[in-house]
Parts: structure tokens; sequence; C-alpha cells
């Protein structure tokens, strides 16, 4: 298949051009303010408007030149002082000739008497933004433009559902082209042999929702797209403290290590994407199990990576913290990618925003193909995504939503690492066994999502949103080889532990809130409040099953249930401003969670017992989580903010391990933090240090038991430490970026007890095994003009992300080798072309993706051993990606 | 300094100190039987003058009612088998044991002869000589001298079971500083033996066959009545 | 507007020491003692697993056990729950409901993750449990027993062979059993059949545990641990009936070598706590291992309690 995908693609290449060239055409006359015709080689035009004038598509714009059009947008801050409503900044942008932002000259404010906090932040958002320049005669020129920005408070993009309602406060709001545009023709005259006027633009921008924490960052997509990424989950790798690995194959959920947190498959992090929660309760592979897969990276706009749980909006699964996928595209037009690389490697994207919307507003289609970097690792995948956002009067606004995913992969599974030591089978390889070969998984998805915001005059913020998310799951794993007996029928034993878990979940919930206007108390203090309810409701049917490969025969039954889940919550947040210094936020956050649990296979009879009942065991649970989450910022300098955090969290319980009438035993968490955050206030924020120093306690951790296929509690686990992060923005075109997380996780308490080990061992305060002590990450990208080519620049991009990890350590006082992964990129672009290419694992590492101790019999040795021994996964090896892309 | 303030130190250096526990042990493991000498079974008097016993896998277990579900993973292993001289009272090494520190509560083992989940049949192993034990002997009854020759095949019952299982014994083991010693005392596995049975068989010497009361017996004695006794002795 | 505003501020002053969920607070648990299904039906002849192989029919006319000191724990406290009363029940004459031998009205919710109990031999401080005779009780007092049954085995085509000579059989098609026996056990480390061992109690609500007495364990075919992965076989028991009299009684047993009667492979008699050299060692070894939890689930950590 992936032969003929060139030719295919040569084939198919000039009717996409037509019809991409002719759609966005349409689109723009069908829904965009008349436009002026853009430059040749514009490339994809964002929402953000370009300057129009009311007389006509090109009235006050000199006739033979072309305005310069956004390319690159940043958000503003709303400052601290503001009052919680929308300020106009009129300002007067130089742009230069290689479409950067030389000179921004404060002409304004309306309101008239707002604060002068907000023209620092419009000048330092328009510092950061970069155009393509304007044209004359094919040649760019300078010009200088009048340019109106609205900045308005933070867009309250709830997270998820009303167990984990706003996931992460807020979204970072729509950047510039909002489809506010509206401008009028410059009444200044141009001046000789500088800078040419062309009228104007405005744009209106939601702000940030201020940070709860130091470790509460925002990802920008200059930032997380610096380094190369073959999934939305690889973008996580950019923010401190993370990360991931996929020792699963492409099928299954990401491994996610967050802040000395083994999230697994999401059981510590909660998701979501904007209004929809990612993580699936109960799931039996893992709990809060999280396939990020389905998120197609090219519409990520930012990411917030909130570490910790200050927010009253975190709810069920974040207990390291929380992640929020902001989608929005920003280059506007028609994109059309294809990849091929390394063992087969193809990918396809189909992207389009049109111009004139939202840049929350898109279309996207994403294909992908693999032979795999191993035995039994092929896969195939495609997902798609679209957007629609609808403005209404008097200040209403509606998003809708929705993506389909589907994808199946082989597994190699895991390796016993003494086999690879004595060359019993190649570390990139799979034991030569049929049940090792049956290994796959298959998942998918579909969702959909409506929400609906107003934002009165006074400014208050009113949110109501409604979800539907349906998601399958399917695996055939085998961690152990040939140990098993079957429950069934005890005298079938050594077929196999191939383990088949099936998950399907059908979930919908909605969510409401509401957060007042500021009341000013007295001159120096200041109060907003908020308040949101929400549900979530999930239908689970799950099994679990041993198969006996080649045929897949099932040889034992293992688990068989229907699960009903249902999350209730409330929460309330409160916003106090004392003095211009200080704020204090923090609230409370309550939900009450029900479980009905009907499990077939419950009071199973065993085979040599007389049947004295009917099997099956339903068993109902109900439990309310309570805690408070509390943050202290204090500004005693402008470039200063420090802060002090506190916050109780809980990860809701695996269904089917609740008895009759528990009480719901959430796994508690209580996290502390102190932290600051210091920048330069010279208009571009040129560098941005956070640092912060941590304590996390939690009740009851999981870890995974390869017998089962499944998550298993370990004992309550302490984690305390320090991050930091750099963030330098030197020059428009550069950035940089480095991140060091450390910390000291420790188990608690013996873990329980079970009949096989009834007195498991346990040394005060011993390690826990798996987390990494050091997790270092830096990024870097240069993006500037090469040449001119014909009147058009040759634009030359690169990147590189690098990621460091100190040795693991694993079980029995051993520690793992440490890991260095360094992925580059580089591309190229004239005009609509842009070719590239990106490789993973440059220095071709070979390491494990992850590691196990657990006892496995694979028909290796003449005596099998059942102590436990080291398992890996093994990562990537040296991977590149060849892309060719279209902009039109 | 305290120790924990030094780990967190050493470990913001990325040194990876602390520790989860203590290191995996690795100790030998010896055989030592007991010197031949008559003794009496029913009305004969028996003296064993070959006794050579195949021993292995051992897997000792966490629990102490241990089968094939109640111990999973084992604590510490013996996974080789090995033969060994039952009337030798020196110790024989064997080879090593293996795993990790903790508490012992029962053992498991075969005697040479293993049907492990992946066999299709009980399988000897190579280095039993297709037996659990050898045994040659003389008895006498009054005037009535009697030689004897016995191969006995201790078979677990079940695949994927062992022919001891949940064997009780008691130890905690957190490091290597330690050897374990098999007990042996081939007589008292003839002690309960019936020689009769075999009298007016024919041959010198008698061959005891596997279906007999006799062999039976003598596998009982080795596997419920008066089974291996582990020592584990620090060194 | 100032109680507008205060109010939220109080709340959160309130709420920042107040985390809490469910899972606080305390319960009830409660002890039932019951028997398995073979003690009250016995067992059929047959092929399937839960048959006896061999033909026989086995049907208990008494079955009573002692047993009480249930106790249980939390490792990761030193929290405790201790009913030292011991019971002598009649397991065959239990109330319909259960028998609730032990109730603890307040304790801690949450998990208990060790779980434990006795069979100890019966002495004068034993209270007699609802449902079982004086003279029951007299009997296992008396005695000293742990555990007493009366059992009828019948086989319409039955046969009693000497264990020394296989070949000399003679009909038997009903044979009885009147077993005292002071097997003296504790039994510890409870754990269901999945997931952590011992119990967990809900807040406000009543958890119900079943230490779960057996019947069967003696027609094993090997020492009972873990799962029961064996066959049921009474043929040991009429062919140890050396004078034929219709009854094998204890002095039988012992004079009957476990290797005539328990041939190997079929039977493994390994892994008992005590060693096993005669019929009634056997018998002997599988009275230690009655003691089950929730069914059958397991309790590993046994102990004479000689």
């Amino acid at each position: 298949m992936a032969r003929w995908f060139p030719l295919r693609l040569a084939l198919c290449l000039p009717a996409a051009l037509a019809i991409g060239g002719a759609v966005p055409a349409a689109f723009r006359f069908a829904w965009a303010q008349p436009l002026p015709r853009p430059p040749a080689d514009a490339g994809p035009v964002d929402g953000a408007p370009t300057p129009v004038s009311d007389g006509g598509p090109d009235a006050g714009v000199p006739p033979e030149l072309v305005p310069p059009v956004m390319r690159e947008t940043a958000h503003p801050t709303y400052p601290q002082d503001g009052d919680g409503h929308p300020v106009r900044v009129l300002l007067m942008l130089t742009v230069s000739p290689t479409g950067d932002v030389i000179a921004a000259e404060t002409l304004g404010l309306v309101p008239a008497g707002a604060p002068v906090s907000f023209e620092r932040s419009a000048r330092e958002a328009i510092l950061r933004m970069r155009f393509h320049p304007a044209q004359r005669a094919g040649e760019p020129v300078a010009v200088r433009l009048r340019f109106h920005l609205t900045i308005a408070p933070p867009v309250v993009e709830l997270g998820e559902g009303p167990a984990t309602d706003a996931a992460t406060a807020s979204a970072p709001g729509a950047p510039a082209g909002a489809g506010d545009a509206g401008a009028t023709p410059s009444d200044a005259p141009p001046d000789a042999g500088g800078p040419v006027p062309v009228g104007e633009a405005t744009v209106v921008a939601h702000a940030v929702e201020p940070p709860r924490a130091a470790s509460d960052f925002v990802i920008d997509h200059d930032l997380m797209t610096a380094a190369p990424h073959q999934s939305a989950g690889d973008l996580l790798a950019s923010a401190p403290g993370v990360y991931v690995s996929r020792p699963e194959g492409d099928a299954v959920a990401h491994q996610v290590f967050l802040r000395g947190f083994d999230a697994e498959h999401g059981q510590d992090i909660q998701f979501s994407l904007g209004v929809v929660p990612i993580n699936l309760p109960s799931h039996l592979h893992g709990q809060g199990y999280a396939d990020l897969n389905f998120i197609i990276p090219e519409t990520v706009r930012s990411l917030r990576v909130t570490e910790g749980i200050y927010d009253p909006r975190q709810g069920d699964f974040a207990v390291a913290g929380s992640v929020h996928f902001d989608l929005g595209v920003a280059r506007r037009g028609v994109l059309l990618r294809a990849g091929y690389g390394s063992f087969g490697t193809v990918r396809a994207l189909a992207m389009w925003a049109p111009r004139g919307e939202a840049t929350e507003t898109f279309a996207a289609f994403t294909y992908r193909a693999s032979e795999g970097f191993g035995r039994n690792r092929g896969s195939q995948s495609g997902g798609a995504i679209a957007q629609y956002v609808f403005r209404g009067p008097a200040g209403f606004r509606a998003t809708a939503h929705f993506a389909g995913y589907g994808a199946r992969a082989g597994l190699a599974g895991v390796l016993r690492r003494g086999d690879v030591e004595q060359g019993r089978v190649d570390f990139y390889g799979a034991y030569p066994d049929p049940s090792a070969s049956a290994q796959s998984a298959l998942s998918t998805r579909a969702q959909a999502s409506v929400a609906l915001e107003r934002r009165s005059d006074r400014g208050a913020l009113t949110t109501f949103a409604a979800w539907f998310a349906r998601t399958d799951f399917r695996s055939r794993v085998n961690f152990t080889g040939y140990t098993q007996r079957s429950r069934v029928r005890p005298d079938w034993v050594g077929r196999g532990d191939l383990i088949e878990q099936a998950n399907g979940d059908t979930g919908f919930g909605a969510l409401a809130s509401h957060r007042t206007p500021r009341y000013e108390l007295t001159p120096w203090w200041s109060a907003a409040f908020e308040g949101g309810v929400g549900v979530r409701y999930d239908l689970i049917e799950q099994a679990q099953n041993l198969l006996q490969a080649p045929q897949n025969e099932t040889w034992d039954r293992r688990v068989d249930a229907t699960l009903r889940a249902s999350d209730i919550g409330l929460y309330l947040d409160a916003d106090l401003r004392i003095t211009r210094a200080v704020r204090v936020r923090g609230g409370v956050r309550a939900d009450v969670l029900h479980y009905d649990i009907d499990d077939r296979l419950g009071n199973f009879t065993p085979a040599f017992q007389r049947e004295s009942h009917i099997v099956g065991f339903r068993r109902t649970a109900l439990g309310l989580a309570l805690g408070p989450r509390a943050t202290v910022e204090v500004s005693p300098f402008g470039w200063l903010k420090l802060f002090a955090s506190y916050g109780e969290g809980y990860r809701s319980p695996q269904a089917r391990q609740l008895e009759e009438g528990e009480g719901a035993p959430f796994a508690r968490v209580r996290s502390v933090e102190a932290g600051f955050h210091a920048r330069t206030t010279d208009g571009r924020e040129r560098l941005s240090f956070r640092g912060a120093a941590y304590a996390t306690y939690l009740s009851t951790d999981l870890a995974f038991d390869p017998q089962e296929g499944r998550l298993e509690p370990i004992g309550p686990t302490r984690r305390v430490g320090l991050v930091g992060h750099l963030i330098a923005r030197p020059w428009p075109w550069a950035l940089a970026s480095l991140s060091v997380t450390w910390v000291y996780a420790t188990l608690e308490a013996p873990p329980p007890a079970t009949a096989a080990n009834p007195s498991p061992p346990y040394t005060p305060g011993q390690l826990l095994p798996y987390v990494p002590p050091v997790v270092a990450r830096a990024d870097a990208r240069v993006e500037r003009d090469l040449v001119r080519i014909r009147g058009h620049a040759l634009v030359g991009r690169a990147g590189a992300g690098f990621t460091f990890l100190s040795p693991r350590p694993l079980p029995f006082g051993q520690f793992a080798d440490p890991v260095a992964l360094l992925d580059v990129s580089a591309s190229v672009r004239w005009r609509a072309v842009e070719a590239g290419v990106e490789c993973f694992n440059l220095l071709d590492a070979r390491y494990a993706a992850t590691e196990y101790s657990f006892a496995s019999d694979w028909q290796t040795r003449t005596v099998p051993s059942r102590v436990p021994a080291r398992h890996l996964s093994a990562g990537p090896p040296l991977t590149a990606l060849g892309t060719l892309t279209l902009h039109l | 300094m305290k120790t924990t303030t030094r780990a967190i130190l050493l470990s913001m250096l990325g040194l990876g100190c602390g520790s989860t526990g203590p290191s995996e042990v690795r100790y030998p493991i010896v055989a030592e039987g007991a010197a031949s000498a008559p003794f009496a079974a029913g009305d004969w008097t028996v003296t064993l003058d070959v006794a050579r016993v195949s021993l292995g896998p051992i897997y000792f277990c966490a629990t102490a009612a241990a089968s094939s579900s109640l111990c999973p993973a084992a604590v510490q292993e013996f996974a080789d088998v090995a033969e060994f001289d039952a009337l030798r009272p020196s110790a024989q090494p064997l080879g090593f044991v293996t795993g990790a520190p903790g508490s012992i509560r029962s053992s498991s083992y075969d005697l040479g002869i293993t049907w492990f989940t992946t066999q299709r049949t009980a399988t000897p192993a190579a280095a039993s000589a297709g037996r659990s034990a050898h045994f040659e002997g003389r008895a006498t009854r009054g005037s009535r001298t009697l030689r004897f020759v016995c191969d006995v095949r201790a078979i677990p019952m079940l695949q994927g079971a062992q022919v001891v299982q949940g064997a009780r014994v008691s130890a905690d083991i957190t490091g290597s500083n330690v050897r374990l010693v098999v007990r042996a005392d081939a007589a008292s596995w003839w002690t309960a033996v019936d020689l009769s049975e075999v009298e007016s068989e024919g041959g010198d010497p008698v061959v005891i066959p596997p279906s007999s009361r006799i062999h039976n017996a003598v596998v009982v004695a080795m596997t419920a009545g008066a089974p291996l006794r582990f020592e584990w002795v620090s060194q | 507007m100032k109680y507008f505003v205060l109010s939220p501020v109080l709340m959160l002053a309130a709420a920042a020491g107040c985390g809490t969920d469910s899972a606080s607070g305390d319960g009830r648990v409660q002890v039932f003692v019951e028997p398995e299904d073979s003690v009250t039906n016995g067992l059929t002849p047959g092929t399937g697993v839960e048959n006896l192989r061999d033909g026989w029919t086995a049907q208990y006319t008494k079955f009573l056990v002692t047993i009480g000191n249930f106790r249980a724990a939390r490792s990761t406290s030193s929290e405790r729950l201790t009913e030292p009363r011991v019971y002598v029940v009649d397991l065959r004459n239990v109330p319909a409901g259960g028998l609730v031998a032990a109730e603890f009205p307040s304790a801690a919710a949450g998990r208990w993750d060790r779980f434990g109990f006795d069979m100890p031999n019966a002495s004068a401080s034993a209270t007699r449990a609802q449902g079982t005779s004086q003279e029951d009780y007299d009997r296992m007092v008396r005695g000293r027993y742990s555990i007493y049954i009366e059992a009828t085995l019948t086989h319409p085509a039955g046969r009693s062979c000497r264990p020394t000579m296989p070949t000399d059989c003679a009909p038997r098609t009903s044979l009885t059993v009147r077993w005292g026996l002071s097997a003296g056990t504790s039994f510890d480390d409870c754990a269901p059949e999945a997931g952590a061992a011992g119990f967990a109690v809900i807040s406000g609500g009543t958890v119900q545990i079943k230490p779960t007495i057996h019947g069967d364990h003696w027609f094993f075919t090997n020492i009972t641990q873990g799962a029961e992965v064996t066959e049921r076989r009474a043929q040991w028991i009429v062919d140890a009936d050396l004078d034929r009299d219709g009854e094998t009684t204890f002095d039988e047993l012992r004079r009957v070598r476990a290797s005539d009667v328990f041939p190997s492979p079929t039977y493994n008699l390994s892994g008992a706590l005590v060693p096993v050299n005669t019929a009634y060692d056997y018998l002997d070894a599988q009275a230690h291992t009655l003691g089950d939890f929730q069914g059958d689930g397991e309790c590993p950590t046994r102990r004479d309690l000689m």
C-alpha cells in the first residue's frame, strides 16, 4: 500500500490544488467581509481581518500595495487590575519587510480610563505577532498599520463533565481573528521612503486565564511545535516534568509520566478537549484511560498543563494535574500534507480553515499507516475533527464540535531483559511465539459537543455545554507467556496468557457555570465569584477473556460486566483582589459519584464446586468527594509573581473492585506548592522563568499488574520535588525553552496484602519504582526568511527537542539506564510549497520505553523462572519522516 | 546528615540514590544426606547402598498454603534440576538460589520430573536420568537376603502443578550471606516399605516396578511422610 | 452585599480544613458462619468435577465444628477488632438467615486487610450456638473436638478391598463414619477469591463476612490449598474398614498406610501441616484445611492449635 502512495498522491495533487484553490475563494465570498485579494505568496490567511475599508475592498490602500497578512498570533494577558470588561487598545504598528512588528505606538484606550497595564499587555502580545509582509510591486515593504486590539477577559472553556468541570479553568482564548473584524482606512499620509500606512485591523483576543500556581503552564503553539511530533500525545513533551512513551503500540493510549507520577494511560491526569472529557472511568485496561491519539496535532492551538490540583474546576483523575487541549488553526486556508518515512510510514493530512472565520473553525482529516520499527508493530489509523464557532448578538457565542477516530495496531509486547541480553530475542523484536504474535489492539472514538457562552456588558460570563462520546477498545496482550490456569476449566492450563480486554463506553454530560462581574467592595478590595454544576453519565460494557492463539479460542473468562456510573459535580470559586499586588483565588469542589455494577461473573462457582447459586453479583455504591483548593498570588514587582497553593483532589475507584454499599473509596490526593514567575517586561517577554517546590500525598496509588493486564492498588505514596522552566525569546524568530523537574517519590506503607502474598515486603521510605527522579527537556526553534527567490521569501524553519531521564529506580534496588532522546526537524517553504524532514531519536538511542518487573514464562528456558524479572518494551530507534505540504 | 536528607540531595543530582528495597539475593544451595546404616522396614533389615535423588526446580513462596494459583510469582527459586547422593553427609553443591528478598512461608518443588504448564505430559529433566531417585540396597530377613533396585518416579498430579506443593518452611531472607542446606534421610523413605511384596519376584537384584505398592510407599514418603528439609544457614 | 461577599469567604475558610469523603466514619461488621453446600446436601456420584468419581454417595447426618476468636486488623494502623468467644456450631442446623457468630458494631470505615479466626478444640469455655443441641455440645467438649461428623456412604455395587491386598474384596453397599477430630487450627490472612485480602467496612452500613466451612476436603485427591483443582473419591474410606463391620474407625485408619490407599500420581499428599504416613494422617491433614472465606476464598496462613 505504501509503495503506491506517492503515485496516487501525484495523480491526486492537481485535483486537490484545484479544489483547494476554489473552495477558500468561495468561502471568502460567502462568509467573509470583503477582503483584498491576498498576495500570491501570502499562503494561508488566518482569521485576522486584513485591512479593509467601508468604501470598497481596497479603499484607503494605495492601489499597488498589498497589505500585510497576519502569520502568527500571540495571546495577551488580561491584566490583574482589569475590571472584567473588555478594553480596546488602539495602536499604530510598524511592520518590517520581514513581517516583524518593529514598533508599536499606543494611540489610546477605550474606555479612556482603563488601566495602563492594558497598553503593556497589548504591546507584549503585538511585538510577538508576525505577519506576511506587505508588498509593493512584488517587493516587501515596511508599512504602518493602525491596529485595534480588544483584550477581553478569559474565555472559560469548561474542560470536562461535572466531576471535572473546567479542567484547566479556561483555554487560551481566540487569538486574532474572532470574526469581529472591522477597520477604517488610515488617515495618515504615507511618509516618503518610510513605512506605508495601510489602514487598520481590529482583533478581539480573549486573554489567557491567569495561572493557579507557578507550575500552571500554557504551552503556546510556537513552543509546542518547536520539536517534531507524531501525535497529539507527543505535544505534551514540551511541558515541564512530562515524559510520554508508547509502549503498547499505536492503537493504545500513551503512557504519561508527570511530576513523579506514572499516570499509566491517564489514571493521574485529567485530560480534556474543549468541553469533552477524555478520561474514561473504570476502564478495564486502566482507570482513567485517556487515548489522545484521536486528536490531530496540527489542530492543537495550545496546551494548558496544570501541575497540581489547585483549581476547583479540576475534577476526577486530576491527581498529578490536568491537561487541556485547545483547538484552533491560526493559518487559514487549506493545508495538504503528505509524509513518508522510515519503516514504511505514510501520513496524510487535509485541513481546511476557512478564511474570515474564527481560528476555532476548521475541519481536518488524517490517515497514518506504518509497518512498525520491529516485528508485529504495524498500524493504521484515521481520524477527523471539525469545529464551527457561531457569534450571535448580545454577546452570545457557540461552538459546535465533532470528532471521529479509529486505529488498529499490532503489539510486540514485552520482552524479558535476560532473553534480550542472552540473544534469544532481538531488542526490537518479539517472541516468535503464536501467542506473542497474536497481540493487537483496536480503538475507536466518536464525540460531539455544543458549547454556548454569553458575556454580559458588565463582564459576567455564563456558559452551558453538552457533550457525547462513544469509545470502543479491544486489546489482546500477553505479558506473562504461559503461566495461567483457567478458572472455568482448571484442567486447561498453559494455553497462553493472551488477555483479551474489551471496553465500550457510552458517555454523555452537560455543564453550566456563571461568573459574576467583579464587585468593587472598597477601592483596594474587589471580588468576583463563579459557580458551576455538571453531570456525567457513562454506560460501560467490559469483558476480559484468555485466548489461545492462533485461532483466538476463548479458554477462560475473567470479566463480564456492565457498569453504570454517574458523576454529579459542583464547584464554587472566588477571586479576591486585595490591592494591586495580592490576589487570592480558591473555592471548593464536591462530587457525588454513583456506581451500579452488574458483575456477571461475580460469586463465581469454581469448577470443582457444585452449583449452589446462579453466578452473578450486582452491587451498588455511592460516595462523596469534597475538597478545597486555594491559591495566593503576590506581585511585589511588575516582573515577579509569587504563588502559594494548596488543593485536595481525588481519583474515582475502579467500579468492579467496589463492594456492596461501599462509600466509593476515592484515592485522595493532597498537594501543596510554592513558586514564582519572573519575566522581562520589555514588551516582548524575552525571558520567562518559573520555579516551584511541591509536595503531593496520594492515599492509594495504582500500578500495573501484568498477570491481570490492568491496574491494581499499591498503597499510599508521597512525592516532593522541584521544577524550573525557562523560556527565552531573544528575537522574534527564535525560541528556546529548558525545563528540569526533580522528584523524590516514596511508598508510604506496605502494599495491600493478598492471599498470594500476605506480608508484602516493605522498607519505610522505599523509592517508588519506575519513576525517573530527574526529567529534563529542552526545546529550540528558529524561523527566518533565508533568501528571496523571484521576489518571494524562502522561509527556513528548524526545531529540536531533547529529553533526558535520569536512571529510573527498579524493584530490588536496581536502576535503569538513563535515557537521552533528541528529535529534530527542518523545513523550507517557498510560496505555497513546504518541504521538510523530521527525525525522531536522532541519536538512535537504544532505550526501553517502559520497564516492568514480574514473573513470566515464554519457554525460553529449560526450567521456567517464577521470580519477578525485568521486562522491557523497546522505544523506537532512529525514525525519519519526509513531508511535503501545500498551503493554499 | 540524616539518611533521608542525604538521599534526597543525592537524588537531586540524578544519582538515583535511595532504594526500592534490598537488592536481589543469590546464594548457594547444597544437599546433605545421611550415611548409610541398616534400618528396619517391617520384619526386614534394610541397608541402602545407592540413593541418588534428583531435585528441582524449587520455588519458595510468600504464602504458607501455596499452590499454582496461590504462588504465581515466587519469592526465590532454584530454577534448575540437580542430582545428589542421599547417602553422603557432606555438602554437595547443587547450584544457586536467586530471587527477591522477603519472607518465605512454603516451598513447592519437583523431584527431577516436571509437568510445567507448557509440557503436555510429565517430563523427566535431562539431569535426572529419567527418574526422581535411584535406590539400590539389600534386605535381610533371617537367612534370606534380597538385593533390590528401584527407580522412583514422583510424577506431578496435574499439568502446571509440582510433585510437592506448599511444604511448610519459614525463613526471612533479605541478603545473600546465607546458604540453603537441603537435608535428606533416604532411610526414612523405606521404613514403611514391605519388601515381602517382591520377595517372590525373580531377578538378582529384584527390580521394584513403578506399579508396586513399594514404589508408591517410597513416593508418598518422599513427598509427604518424610519430605526434604530446608534450612538456611548464615555464612 | 457584605454577607454575599463574606459568605463565600467563610465557606472557603471552613472548607480549607474539611476535605473529606464518605469513606470516613464507622460501620458495622457481622461475621456469619456458613456451611458449604456439601455439609448440608452431601456429595453425589458422577463424572462431573463436583461428583464423587468412584460412584459413592456421601451424606452427612451430623456436622459439628468449634469456631470463634474472630479477629481483624489493619496493616497500616494499630486498630484491632477481636471477639474471643468460641462457639460449638451444628452446621446442619444453623438458622435460615445464617448464624451471626460475631458482631463489631463500630468498626472504622475502610479496608481491614487482616482477618482470621480459629477452629480450636472445644473446651468448657465454648458457647453453644443457636440450633446446637446440648448433647452435641457436651460431645464436642468432652472429646475436645474441633470437628465431629457422622456420615453414611452408599453405593449400590460398592466393595471394600484390603489396602494391602487389593484383590481381596467384599461387597459393601453402605458404610458409616463417626469421627471426632481434634484438629484445632487457626486461619489467618483470609482473602476472597479475587482482590485484596480482608474486607471493607462501609461508613454507616453493614458488611457481612463469611468464614465458610467446607465439608468435602477429605474426599479430595490432594491437600487443599488455593484453587481446588482436584477430584473427589471416597473409596479409600471404605477400603480402610479393615474388620468389614460397616464402619471405618480412627483405629483402622491409623493402621492403614497412606501409600496403600492413596496411589500416586492420582493422589498428591504433599503440603500438609503434619507428616502423612497413614490414612488417619491424611484425614487429620485435611481437617486442618476446612476454613475458607467468603465462599471459596482462602485463609492461607494456617497454624496447628494443638
